[in-house]
């Protein structure tokens, strides 16, 4: 058995990680992370499907939940596999990529703006010298640099 | 918890429930579950892959249908019995096994052995792929039995599930095409989207109630809603509604339900006709049959339980009692159902207008028949709270409604796929003249489309009709009237408005000049394909002349509704 | 329960010219030049089947002796299926009672002596015709059409016969109709056949008009609209045993009047008689063949088999039965007079149908047993005869190249010697000569009419009898009516056509009739000796065609020659067609069947018709036998009248005058307002919908993220509408 407070609790984790999920499906364009999304929907589920059989003290929730996890690596199977023939395709992984299939007589939608490109150079954190600096081929220092 | 001595009761128990009752009554379900894994072994052994995977999915679903037609010929309202003591709780219940069941079952077993074969005649799947076809098919449609004998939100889940996710394959199966491609993922990912959503209503409900088998909810809906004075619920109310719509997400999704919709025209223009006819009979046949399930399991208690008092007067009482009870969840599902039908009807024939593609208008005509069809559950809802004759009469309605949809829509698909095959084209235009080279596939194609339109004398007349009348039948009767009005309003409308979209089609075959460039006859009526399309608008034409020895069908399987 | 025997056959009857028909439609360009095999092997299967069903309800009815009276009446009924049972109970089993739904419409079939025999003529008659037309149509392009529409044709004429609903009478009414329609515009190309065509359509839909307000009447007055009785039914059936036996069952007065007024207009329409008439001679536009079967032997034959159907209801309302006769008797006489100076040969022998039509309703409408009887009698025998001289005529027009214009042929004894034999047999009969069919019918209708002019002779020769029963029961019906008539007008319209039914009317009719005999001589022989006698004369559009036809087509004329010949005799002398209608229910019904009298041969009658034939075929001899038929004719001697009758008593005129430029003009005033008003209308409103439609379209953008938004909005946007609804 399980107290209200927790059940309250863990019914909040559940519904953020299920919020969570929903947004990212709705926000996310990479098919990957839509995915990723939809699991994570479901795992929601399964945290509060787990919190109310606690509660009740009844098992069915829990073997639910067991059900449910096998369905999503199912679901996860199959999904992925039409996602990696997408990108054997193409080569990209955005869902917008994909919007041959509309209404013949609209217009294909494009960005208007993309994003800033955030390509710059990485600023790595700069250490203060501690001691004597270590004598060293500097070649190889530079190849260590993007570690 | 109990001692380990009782271990062995249980198991004997459990090993009398599922082999002596649930078993007998699961025999269409077994046979495709043993034809599903004969399948495999197709692909395994060498020896084997000489068999075409078509004749063995077709024997398999021989096998089901004549045990689905015994089933249903079994049941004791077949002459005149009580049907609603057929009603039997499977699978210590997970399943239930009445006459909607058994007519369901029998509905998909047919529509498998008409599918089949126009498969194996249409060409897709090739040879190559056939075992893998035939398996995600006959997959698919066990989950879809299971979905129509559905009483518990486990069996709920996996049985969308085991009907969804072959979908999505089956969506992709033209590996080659870069539409079919788009299609499979579109769908897959919205699907997962949606059976999440629909998960998470589960919960809500599951959790507040205390249970996931739909009567026990029933019984502990019926027991909040009296516990609490009216006008007070507050949040729980709150959730309970929450959790409702979300299950109905679900649902609509597989229903291509307005707001839900959205999937199904981009998925049937770039999936395989085939695939096509498959998700829009099949596929729906099944979720309105969920629908019906979880609609009257949660909006009326049943009367028989297992495990209930053994005085049944006693129990019905309860169980009245209860339904009272239960007034404000029907209120809310008929709105729900009620509203979704609207919009569903008249945004697909709406959309309909104005499109080039023929699978893709058939996709809109799929929406729009939905729509019909969850008027018809609406009806069936709203009167089950004060008139349950009149309420099975609706669900009979919609049951006569889906079995008359399996020719039409089955059949309009495989025109689609057999002109495909003939003019490399799935263009309206390109049906132009058709007339004067095939007459006779242009006739079936008026016989398809006008039933579909619901014009006398065809099959689907009779079906709108009994819907129509069952909405008539509401208004007068139950105390949704104004929504039930506007529902007949937008049905008659629409009815009007389908016209024009399924006749442009028939103006094209026929006013329109032929192209220089058609070879010769594109598809004669003595061939295979012809006599494929022949089996499926005969029954259109047959059902609109004979059609009382099928509503009596569907009147046994409308009286589950207790 | 009925034996399932004769139930299986009767469905056979029509079902095997359907399946012809079908077969002929899916098969007709594969099989090319055989095309006419499922026809012709569907109405054989049914012809033999139809036999058997005589044969059966011969045994049945009971042969006894030749004066003796049936012991009962015979039908069998067969529930095919309850169509369109609405409501309620489960509609799995055929039985379910008709009217408690009150929305139920049983597709029943029906086996009665009346049927058994017309199902015989019209099977029969079928087959011979479509045998004959291998030949006749062997190289035309709508080979495979011409026999579909037969063989469709045999399939709703016998529907109609046998069915046992007025409902189904009126759609299969329609059925034969539209057939015929399709058959006389056969060659669609050629304008004057569309235009017969059209002409046959829309004079017909006056007539259907009229059939459709009857069965509404009926329906209102009755409850139901079938012929027999319903198991589990309160409703008696209009025409079952049960109500015929109750004297008070079938209704009289203003209503039962207007029925059968009603269903007389119908009648006319399909049967051409006046004043709907007209369309018959333009139908002859159709091949030969089709006019044999449909526009002489069968279909036209409808109207009579309606009211002898009907006669219950007709013998109740004096008055209708004294129109019948009075429409019959004057077309007859009309026709005739037209028929005289006729120079196409079909035309002679479409106005020469008209008249014996017209026969057949002065007979029906004496409403004695007798009358009835010796309609069908003449029915009979007419169906035999004039598509022997129909066929025979195709023969002459196939072998002319076309040419059907007499003065354009002559003496073709001599080219086609067994069409010409055959159609002086034909000819005999219609003309009235003893022995010949016609003469014994004919001599039946002439001793029905003159039985209700001269009661008192005829009640000194049966002095035990009741006697011209229509005239004695007047009085009674007025007085009964009388008593609940509010309404002045209706009531005086009844009243002033029963006081039709008076021996000076019926004196009047039996005259004309005697006259028209003497006409129907002449025009016949007018025409046998104009086209087979004199000097040798071919058109020169014969060409090579100039000489006998081939087997397939002479054969047939050579077997419709027997019955032309033995048909009257056979079934006079033995009386059995009248003892075997008898035992129809209709005929059954108590006002019928106390009208009946012995079989009596009149000597002085058949003398008299005799003497009629004589004058006109001695007539036509002085006139024509011999001579050239281009030279001048017997019309000079007529005077002011030859125009009259040259046109036809100015019937289309009139028609042209009255009905169709007034029509013409409104419905080009209807025209310009529909194209103005109504079709701007309409535009505007099919555009809502498109309008709508690519609103709604806009949102299928392809994007999936797009979709899963607006399938959240839409959550929203219905958890919005809900909580609206529940606060309100």
């Amino acid at each position: 058995m399980m107290s209200l407070p927790m059940l309250h609790n863990a019914l909040l984790v559940g519904a953020m990680l299920f919020s969570l999920g929903l947004v990212g499906i709705l926000t996310r364009r990479n098919l990957i992370v839509m995915f990723l999304c939809a699991e994570l929907m479901l795992q929601g589920v399964s945290v509060s499907l787990v919190a109310w059989s606690r509660y009740h003290g009844d098992w069915g929730g829990q073997v639910l939940v067991i059900f449910v996890l096998t369905v999503a690596a199912c679901e996860a199977a199959v999904a992925l596999v039409f996602v990696l023939q997408a990108f054997a395709r193409t080569g990209r992984l955005d869902a917008a990529a994909w919007q041959t299939l509309r209404e013949a007589t609209l217009p294909r939608v494009m960005d208007s703006k993309l994003p800033a490109d955030d390509t710059l150079a990485p600023s790595w954190p700069t250490l203060s010298p501690a001691g004597v600096l270590p004598p060293g081929d500097p070649q190889e220092s530079l190849q260590r640099e993007h570690v | 918890m109990n001692s380990v001595s009782d271990l062995g009761s249980i198991v004997s128990r459990s090993l009398h429930d599922t082999l002596a009752l649930s078993l007998p009554l699961f025999r269409p379900e077994l046979c495709l579950a043993v034809t599903v894994v004969l399948l495999l072994l197709c692909r395994m052994l060498p020896v084997l892959k000489m068999l075409d995977s078509a004749w063995v999915a077709l024997g398999g679903a021989a096998f089901a249908l004549f045990y689905a037609w015994s089933d249903l010929r079994g049941l004791p309202g077949w002459l005149g019995g009580d049907a609603l003591a057929s009603r039997q709780e499977i699978f210590t219940g997970l399943l239930v096994f009445d006459s909607l069941t058994a007519y369901i079952r029998l509905l998909l077993m047919a529509f498998l052995v008409l599918y089949i074969p126009f498969t194996k005649v249409s060409g897709i799947p090739d040879r190559e792929d056939g075992a893998d076809f035939y398996t995600l098919v006959l997959g698919a449609t066990l989950g879809m039995c299971l979905m129509a004998s559905a009483n518990h939100l486990l069996m709920v889940f996996m049985a969308v599930e085991m009907a969804s996710v072959p979908s999505y394959a089956l969506a992709g199966l033209l590996k080659g095409r870069r539409a079919s491609s788009e299609a499979a993922i579109k769908y897959a990912v919205y699907g997962a989207g949606a059976s999440g959503i629909m998960l998470y209503g589960m919960s809500l409900l599951a959790g507040l109630l205390g249970s996931c088998h739909l009567p026990t909810m029933a019984r502990q809906l019926a027991g909040l809603a009296g516990a609490i004075p009216a006008g007070n619920l507050g949040g729980v109310e709150m959730v309970l509604v929450l959790g409702g719509l979300m299950l109905a997400v679900g649902l609509a999704f597989k229903l291509s339900a307005v707001p839900f919709h959205f999937w199904c025209p981009d998925v049937f223009e770039g999936a395989a006709a085939e695939v096509g006819g498959f998700l829009s009979v099949a596929s729906k046949t099944a979720a309105v049959a969920l629908l019906l399930r979880i609609a009257f399991g949660l909006g009326m208690p049943v009367a028989v339980l297992p495990g209930a008092d053994s005085s049944s007067a006693l129990a019905g009482q309860a169980a009245a009692l209860q339904g009272a009870l239960l007034g404000d969840a029907r209120h809310f599902m008929v709105a729900t159902i009620g509203l979704m039908a609207a919009l569903t009807c008249t945004l697909g024939n709406l959309a309909a207008y104005g499109q080039n593609n023929m699978k893709r208008l058939l996709a809109y005509s799929t929406i729009a028949h939905a729509g019909y069809l969850l008027m018809g559950v609406a009806a069936a809802v709203a009167l089950s709270g004060s008139h349950p004759a009149s309420a099975r009469t609706a669900v009979s309605a919609v049951a006569f409604y889906l079995a008359t949809y399996l020719f039409m829509n089955l059949g309009a698909f495989a025109i689609v796929a057999f002109l495909r095959n003939a003019l490399r084209s799935e263009e309206i235009a390109s049906y132009a003249g058709l007339i004067r080279t095939s007459p006779g596939i242009v006739v079936a194609t008026g016989v398809v489309l006008v039933s579909l339109i619901g014009l006398p004398p065809l099959a689907g007349f009779w079906s709108k009709f009994l819907i129509f009348s069952a909405l008539v039948e509401a208004i007068s009767l139950s105390a949704e009237r104004p929504l039930m009005l506007v529902l007949l309003v937008v049905g008659g409308l629409n009815t009007v408005f389908s016209l024009y979209y399924y006749l442009r089609v028939l103006k094209v075959m026929t006013f329109d000049p032929l192209p220089a460039d058609r070879p010769g006859e594109a598809l004669s009526l003595v061939s295979f394909p012809g006599a494929i399309v022949t089996a499926l608008a005969v029954p259109v034409v047959m059902l609109g002349i004979f059609w009382s020895g099928l509503y009596a069908c569907a009147q046994l399987a409308g009286a589950f509704a207790s | 329960m009925q034996p399932l025997f004769p139930a299986t056959l009767l469905v056979l009857v029509p079902l095997l010219p359907l399946v012809g028909a079908i077969c002929t439609v899916l098969l007709g360009r594969r099989l090319g030049p055989r095309a006419h095999l499922p026809a012709v092997a569907g109405i054989a299967g049914a012809a033999a089947v139809a036999l058997i069903l005589l044969l059966t309800t011969y045994a049945e009815v009971g042969h006894g002796g030749a004066h003796s009276e049936p012991v009962r009446p015979v039908e069998m009924i067969t529930t095919l299926w309850q169509w369109a049972s609405v409501e309620g109970t489960p509609a799995g089993e055929g039985l379910t009672s008709g009217a408690q739904q009150g929305f139920s419409i049983p597709v029943t079939l029906r086996l009665d002596p009346l049927t058994a025999t017309l199902l015989v003529i019209i099977t029969g008659v079928g087959l011979l015709v479509a045998i004959y037309s291998i030949g006749y149509l062997h190289d035309d392009p709508g080979y495979p059409r011409f026999f579909a529409l037969v063989s469709m044709f045999v399939f709703s004429m016998s529907m109609l016969v046998a069915a046992s609903n007025f409902l189904l009478v009126y759609v299969f009414w329609e059925a034969v109709g539209a057939c015929s329609y399709l058959l006389i515009g056969f060659w669609y190309s050629k304008p004057e056949a569309a235009r017969a065509a059209k002409k046959a359509f829309l004079v017909n839909r006056v007539g259907d008009f009229g059939l459709a307000i009857a069965t509404f009447l009926l329906w209102m007055t009755y409850g139901t609209l079938n012929f027999h009785d319903t198991p589990n039914s309160a409703i008696e059936g209009i025409l079952s045993q049960t109500r015929l036996a109750d004297p008070g069952g079938i209704v009289g007065g203003v209503i039962g009047t207007a029925i059968c007024l009603l269903l007389l207009l119908a009648a006319c329409g399909k049967s051409a008689q006046m004043p709907l008439h007209v369309w018959l001679p333009d139908a002859m536009e159709g091949p030969t063949p089709a006019s044999a079967l449909i526009h002489a032997a069968t279909m036209v034959t409808a109207g009579i088999y309606l009211i002898t159907r009907c006669a219950p209801l007709f013998v109740a309302c004096p008055g209708a039965l004294a129109m019948v006769s009075i429409v019959g008797a004057t077309t007859a006489l009309v026709a005739a007079l037209i028929a005289t100076v006729q120079n196409d040969l079909k035309r002679v022998l479409a106005y020469s149908t008209i008249s014996q039509l017209g026969y057949m309703f002065a007979s029906l409408g004496t409403g004695t047993m007798l009358g009835f009887t010796a309609a069908i009698f003449h029915l009979v025998t007419h169906a035999f005869f004039k598509a022997l001289l129909f066929l025979g005529a195709g023969s002459v027009m196939h072998a002319m190249g076309g040419v059907i214009d007499m003065r354009r042929f002559g003496g073709l004894r001599k080219v086609m010697p067994i069409t010409a034999a055959t159609f002086l047999i034909g000819s005999l009969a219609l003309s009235g000569v003893p022995p010949f069919a016609g003469f014994f019918s004919k001599d039946e209708i002439l001793a029905t009419l003159h039985a209700k002019a001269y009661p008192s002779a005829h009640a000194q020769e049966h002095g035990d009898l009741p006697v011209a029963a229509g005239a004695d029961r007047s009085p009674l019906h007025l007085a009964a009516y009388s008593s609940d008539a509010h309404a002045a007008t209706p009531a005086g319209a009844a009243v002033g056509l029963d006081s039709l039914n008076t021996p000076a009317v019926w004196q009047t009719l039996f005259w004309m009739s005697l006259v028209t005999a003497g006409l129907t001589a002449f025009y016949t022989f007018r025409a046998v000796f104009m086209t087979f006698t004199g000097p040798v004369r071919v058109p020169p559009e014969a060409g090579h065609h100039a000489h006998e036809s081939p087997p397939v087509m002479t054969w047939p004329l050579i077997i419709l020659a027997v019955p032309s010949v033995l048909a009257g005799w056979l079934l006079f002398s033995t009386d059995a067609l009248a003892h075997f209608l008898s035992a129809t229910p209709s005929l059954w019904a108590e006002s019928v069947r106390h009208t009946a009298t012995p079989l009596e041969f009149h000597w002085d009658l058949a003398i008299q018709g005799t003497l009629a034939a004589a004058i006109g075929i001695a007539v036509a001899a002085i006139g024509h036998l011999g001579r050239r038929s281009d030279l001048p004719q017997m019309e000079r001697y007529l005077g002011p009248l030859e125009p009259l009758f040259a046109n036809k008593f100015y019937f289309d005129q009139i028609y042209q005058a009255l009905i169709v430029k007034p029509l013409e003009g409104l419905a080009l005033l209807a025209a310009l307002f529909d194209r103005s008003v109504i079709d701007g209308l309409v535009d505007g409103v099919a555009r809502i919908p498109v309008a709508l439609g690519s609103l709604v379209r806009n949102m299928q953008s392809g994007l999936l993220q797009r979709y899963a938004l607006a399938g959240v909005m839409g959550v929203l946007a219905i958890v919005y509408a809900l909580a609206w609804q529940l606060r309100g």
